[in-house]
């Protein structure tokens, strides 16, 4: 009977463990972000302007970019221009998101971004990134 | 003498005196001309002459062939008696070898000259398109005795796509180039926004469908920068392909939604939906 009772409990557990690994069977895609993409656009005087744009699956309660590093393109880094000091990189309410920052450089210097996109749906938030081309200031 | 084909009595005479290798020349390079001074006339004349000339060759070919070969029978006697018993049948071996000769000739003759006319042809085709007369966009069509071309029957997309996907076709008919479209959309789903964004990297024209299932978007990047290559998420494995009207169209998941994506000419879209299933049928309805 013993035996029988923790036979039992062993595929319980078993069992158990299938459910949890079947439910996270793609750990590496994204639940809101679907589509990203950036690019640098120079405006004159070593300025130069990040865009950014992003869909998601579903209305986000909020979207977009959460922050950009700047990098130098020999791959040194530059800064990072976070969110919480720009009102227009993330949206409220909406599946798709695009705006863009500006950055002061420094002319015939060469720079590419990595923008971190969030988006968070009230119960799920994510991220992901996406590298840009070089554009020389 | 030959009576020299000139209708409106214009004279082609210094053609005869010409040699075969410089009327066939002529003949050979008579689609080159431009049409203002092609001569009809002239070329009919010459395959008159160039035919004659062939005659008068396979005649002149038979009578010393004959000659040729009681010479050679002379010079071999045992074919000579071999020969006795089937003179007459010799005989009209040789002739129809020489018509052989002469049909063979003829037909290198006519392959010759409908060479000339296909290139006419096709030449006139190219100045029929320079004229604005489409011949591309014509079907042939032909019964036993008959033969004529048809113009092709354009498709009206508007008349046949979903009520919902109107305003998306007038959005896109605004452009220069019409992208493909889907005709299909299931009914349950609404349009919610439509919106287009312009910028340095192109215009971007999306829209939203809202359903029971949750959201379905399409998404079309018109003449986009190479700079803003759109970046999709996807679950593990290889995306599938279907291609629909001669467009590779890549399709994959990301957790529950199911992304379609293709590129046509420089527009770049992309289908994002709720099942497989739905999404197949509505790429499959693209026009």
């Amino acid at each position: 009977m013993k035996k029988i009772f923790s036979i039992t409990i062993a595929l319980c557990v078993v069992f158990s463990l299938t459910i949890c690994a079947s439910a996270d069977f793609s750990p590496l895609s994204n639940p809101n972000i679907e589509s990203t993409s950036g690019y640098i656009s120079k405006t004159g005087n070593g300025s130069i302007e990040i865009h950014f744009r992003v869909i998601a699956g579903e209305t986000m309660v909020t979207l977009g970019a959460s922050s950009i590093d700047l990098y130098k393109s020999n791959g040194s880094y530059v800064t990072t221009l976070y969110s919480t000091n720009y009102d227009n990189m993330l949206g409220s309410d909406t599946i798709r998101y695009s705006s863009s920052v500006s950055y002061q450089g420094v002319s015939g210097q060469s720079y590419y971004a990595v923008i971190t996109f969030y988006a968070d749906s009230g119960s799920v938030s994510s991220t992901t990134t996406y590298t840009t081309a070089s554009v020389t200031a | 003498m030959r009576k020299k084909y000139s209708p409106d009595s214009r004279d082609y005479s210094k053609y005869d005196a010409m040699t075969t290798q410089e009327l066939e020349r002529i003949l050979d390079h008579y689609f080159l001309f431009p049409d203002e001074i092609k001569d009809k006339d002239l070329m009919v004349h010459i395959m008159e002459v160039l035919t004659e000339r062939d005659r008068e060759v396979i005649d002149a070919n038979i009578s010393n062939s004959n000659a040729s070969w009681v010479d050679f029978l002379k010079a071999h006697p045992n074919i000579a008696r071999a020969d006795q018993n089937s003179s007459e049948q010799g005989k009209i071996l040789e002739v129809s070898a020489w018509k052989k000769v002469s049909s063979r000739r003829l037909l290198h003759r006519i392959a010759g000259i409908a060479a000339v006319f296909l290139c006419i042809l096709i030449g006139g085709t190219i100045t029929a398109y320079a004229a604005g007369i489409d011949l591309f966009q014509v079907f042939a069509y032909w019964t036993d005795d008959t033969f004529c071309l048809r113009p092709a029957v354009v498709e009206n997309i508007e008349e046949q796509l979903s009520e919902q996907l109107q305003p998306l076709y007038h959005e896109l008919k605004s452009f220069d180039s019409m992208p493909l479209i889907p005709t299909y959309l299931p009914d349950n789903y609404t349009l919610k926004s439509i919106d287009s964004f312009r910028d340095s990297a192109g215009v971007e024209v999306f829209c939203q469908f809202v359903g029971e299932n949750g959201s379905l978007t399409i998404d079309y990047i018109l003449n986009g920068s190479e700079e803003a290559i759109p970046q999709f998420e996807k679950d593990i494995g290889d995306p599938e392909t279907i291609d629909i009207n001669g467009i590779c169209i890549y399709i994959f998941s990301n957790e529950k939604k199911y992304i379609a994506v293709w590129v046509d000419r420089k527009i770049e879209a992309s289908i994002i939906a709720n099942s497989k299933g739905e999404l197949i049928r509505i790429i499959e309805s693209l026009k």
